[in-house]
């Protein structure tokens, strides 16, 4: 035991049935984490990365909501959907409604991504109403962000039937 | 050697005589302390009582004694036997089934989490220490988190958890680096 690798029990954490059912249990993991001095490996990737889909999707669910002083999304994304500056020119009105998406978590690029191509969504009962919402919430962003995944932007607006109401 | 037997054989009626405190109730601590040695610890290499038996028979000392202090020699062996038992069943047991047992209780502070360890041997460098058994371990507080919330109890601390085996892992390269500089980290056992 040289030193313990702390990435990859995180990593193993995403394995074999895992899941994070509520903001209390994430903020129990990343206390372990802090408390270690590993907090720098607790990161919005690796939790992104997760390879077994209940465990990332179980992630995702509490990342699209949890708050900044516990777990910075934003901070820790190398990629935004959109920034403040990209409204400079802009009305008040759209100003005003830029600032309110760029504090979303799911204005972090790699997030919303996740978030778009989690597979098999009908399954799983816990996700579907979540997703509806922040999707009814945040179809700016998602748009946005999913014009590259379309097939996954349709999924979503189907299931949220936001393509119901547009059309 | 034989008596020794025969008490082994009709080892219920031993209990119950054992447990009750008005059986024999003028017996010293001496006497009794004696014929424990001789019951439990003399004659193990024959293996004589298994250690359920063993447990039960210091279980059988301690309800006798509930109401009133022990006898000083009697309680000493039954405690001495009780963390040999211990850690025999230690060396056995995950570091999961060390806080499987132990319970929130496990996590109550920095020294408690130590002691997990220590009772593995991880803090004197005789044991090891992995990834898998610290995510086993994380895997099933997290599970089972709520389920002291559920009954009001204090549940797992994250931090004494974090800071322990942080500190233990510190603790254990260091153990590594004297073994390997000086020999002295080797334990004698």
């Amino acid at each position: 035991m040289p030193g313990l690798d702390w990435a990859a029990i995180l990593t193993d954490l995403g394995r074999g049935n895992f899941l994070i059912p509520d903001l209390e249990r994430f903020n129990f993991l990343i206390s372990i984490f802090r408390a270690a001095g590993k907090a720098s490996v607790f990161t919005l990737k690796a939790l992104l990365d997760w390879p077994d889909f209940t465990a990332r999707c179980s992630a995702v669910r509490i990342l699209v909501r949890v708050p900044k002083e516990i777990f910075d999304v934003l901070g820790q994304s190398e990629n935004l959907v959109l920034t403040v500056n990209d409204f400079a020119s802009s009305s008040p009105l759209v100003k005003e409604k830029a600032a309110f998406l760029a504090n979303q978590n799911l204005n972090s690029l790699d997030l919303c991504h996740a978030f778009l191509t989690l597979n098999d969504l009908n399954e799983d009962q816990q996700t579907v109403p979540i997703m509806r919402e922040e999707f009814r919430n945040n179809v700016e962003l998602l748009t946005l962000a999913g014009s590259a995944l379309p097939v996954y932007l349709l999924k979503l607006m189907l299931i949220s039937g936001t393509l119901v109401k547009w059309h | 050697m034989i008596g020794v037997d025969t008490l082994a054989e009709n080892f219920m009626d031993v209990l119950e005589i054992l447990a009750d405190p008005s059986r024999h109730s003028k017996i010293e601590d001496e006497e009794l302390c004696s014929f424990l040695t001789q019951f439990l610890v003399k004659h193990k290499s024959y293996n004589i009582l298994n250690t359920s038996q063993e447990a039960a028979v210091c279980g059988a000392i301690k309800r006798r004694y509930h109401n009133t202090p022990p006898p000083p020699k009697t309680r000493d062996l039954v405690n001495k036997l009780d963390q040999q038992r211990t850690s025999e069943e230690d060396k056995k047991s995950s570091f999961l089934d060390l806080f499987r047992r132990a319970g929130w209780a496990a996590t109550a502070s920095v020294d408690s989490v130590k002691d997990m360890y220590r009772r593995k041997g991880v803090a004197n460098g005789t044991g090891t220490l992995t990834e898998a058994d610290i995510m086993t371990v994380i895997k099933f507080m997290s599970s089972t988190f709520s389920d002291f919330d559920a009954r009001q109890e204090q549940s797992w601390n994250a931090e004494n958890f974090g800071k322990a085996t942080a500190q233990l892992v510190t603790l254990a390269i260091a153990w590594l680096m004297l073994d390997a500089g000086t020999g002295l980290g080797r334990d004698p056992h």
